[in-house]
């Protein structure tokens, strides 16, 4: 009887809740985030579905929802105002949606490292430097996420810090690399100190070195991009 | 011409230009599998006659942007879908089952334009569902995104 009771248990674990059928998926996937964020409380299994990597992939290829890209700026003119951003039309630069950063505090500002998919990588607050942290922000969900901090700290000595980020599609994995110069950059000498290379890896919410040979600066810390698996 | 019937018993005739849009069924006669009538379990007559009349009217796609009758398929595309939730979920059954893709997709961005900035209330009653969550877990999502629940844009009218 009790073997009979835990592997009920065990199946109902499998497969807490029905999946909605192909149809359903296929309907669902064609809604506006501002919706499937509420719909996630209709049923379980709908729940479920909304948080599913495969169905949030497919909806983030669902052509009739995205006829358009967007670019977004940073509205830094006031800064004792809500630091907010802009969304713009990427073909008639027209002003679509003001995006209102979760976090935001008088005189503090963010600084944004790249985007991929929808989500923002930024550090903040930009000063005092000491108190800076990184997040992961997707406006569209309005979700903020802290990164853990790197357990290599920074030098107080000059140093040159330089991020990338990107989403990789085999591991459904958004990573960022950190590379840390242990001097000021040079535009035309290679470093005489090694940099020290990090990956920190969102699902594990932690950093690793990896062992890399650098033997030139990455100048730019800003005006990064992604493309296609690579972070530019 | 190539005869179809329905989980009802009753027998269709559709040209075979027509019906080799359904994905399915191109396969069955390409395989030699389509000799007499093509039962289709799934599907009663009342549905088939609606995928069917949307065959007939879809049969010379390609002919439709030559000939300039883009516009009248498209008016024909509107008023098609315009039928009662359930009967329009029978038909995206079929066209899932039947693999008719440029189907589907009509129905399907019907059926998501029709649910669009609904409210979780309205939702459920519209498509039948009894919610199966707890008060704690139903509350824990909509703390995680509070504004999703709030603004004048929600409709929780049912139709």
């Amino acid at each position: 009887m009790e073997n009979k009771e835990s592997s009920f248990l065990l199946l109902t674990m499998i497969f807490p809740a029905d999946p909605p059928g192909d149809e359903m998926t296929n309907i669902l996937s064609r809604l506006p985030i501002e919706d499937l964020m509420k719909f996630r409380s209709v049923c379980k299994s709908w729940s479920n579905l909304i948080r599913d990597p495969c169905f949030i992939n497919m909806h983030m290829n669902q052509r009739s929802l995205y006829k358009e890209s967007y670019l977004i700026g940073k509205d830094s003119l006031d800064v004792t105002e809500n630091e907010c951003c802009t969304l713009y039309s990427d073909e008639t630069f027209a002003e679509h949606k003001k995006l209102e950063f979760p976090l935001c505090e008088p005189t503090k500002s963010f600084e944004v490292f790249g985007c991929c998919n929808g989500v923002l990588f930024l550090l903040y607050p930009t000063t005092p430097r000491s108190s800076s942290k990184l997040y992961f922000w997707n406006p569209a969900t309005k979700m903020i996420k802290n990164l853990c901090r790197s357990p290599v700290q920074l030098p107080d000595v000059s140093n040159h810090l330089v991020f990338g980020f990107g989403y990789v599609p085999q591991l459904d994995e958004y990573k960022v690399v950190r590379i840390l110069y242990h001097e000021e950059r040079n535009l035309t000498d290679p470093p005489t100190l090694p940099p020290v290379v990090e990956i920190y890896s969102l699902k594990t919410n932690s950093w690793t070195k990896i062992e890399i040979e650098l033997s030139y600066f990455i100048t730019s810390h800003m005006a990064k991009t992604f493309l296609d698996g690579s972070a530019y | 011409m190539v005869k179809l019937k329905s989980n009802d018993d009753k027998e269709f005739e559709v040209e075979e230009a027509a019906v080799i849009q359904s994905e399915m069924i191109k396969n069955m006669i390409e395989d030699g599998c389509a000799t007499s009538v093509i039962p289709l379990p799934n599907i009663d007559s009342k549905t088939l006659i609606k995928v069917i009349e949307y065959l007939n009217k879809h049969i010379n796609m390609g002919k439709a942007a030559e000939t300039g009758e883009e516009d009248d398929l498209k008016e024909f595309d509107e008023q098609f879908v315009n039928m009662g939730w359930e009967e329009l979920f029978d038909v995206i059954m079929a066209a899932n089952y039947l693999n008719i893709h440029e189907l589907m997709e009509l129905c399907c961005q019907s059926a998501a334009d029709r649910l669009k900035n609904k409210s979780v209330r309205a939702v459920r009653e519209m498509l039948k569902i009894t919610n199966d969550l707890t008060e704690e877990e139903e509350q824990e999502i909509i703390n995680d995104a509070p504004w999703a629940f709030e603004g004048p844009e929600i409709d929780d009218t049912v139709n």
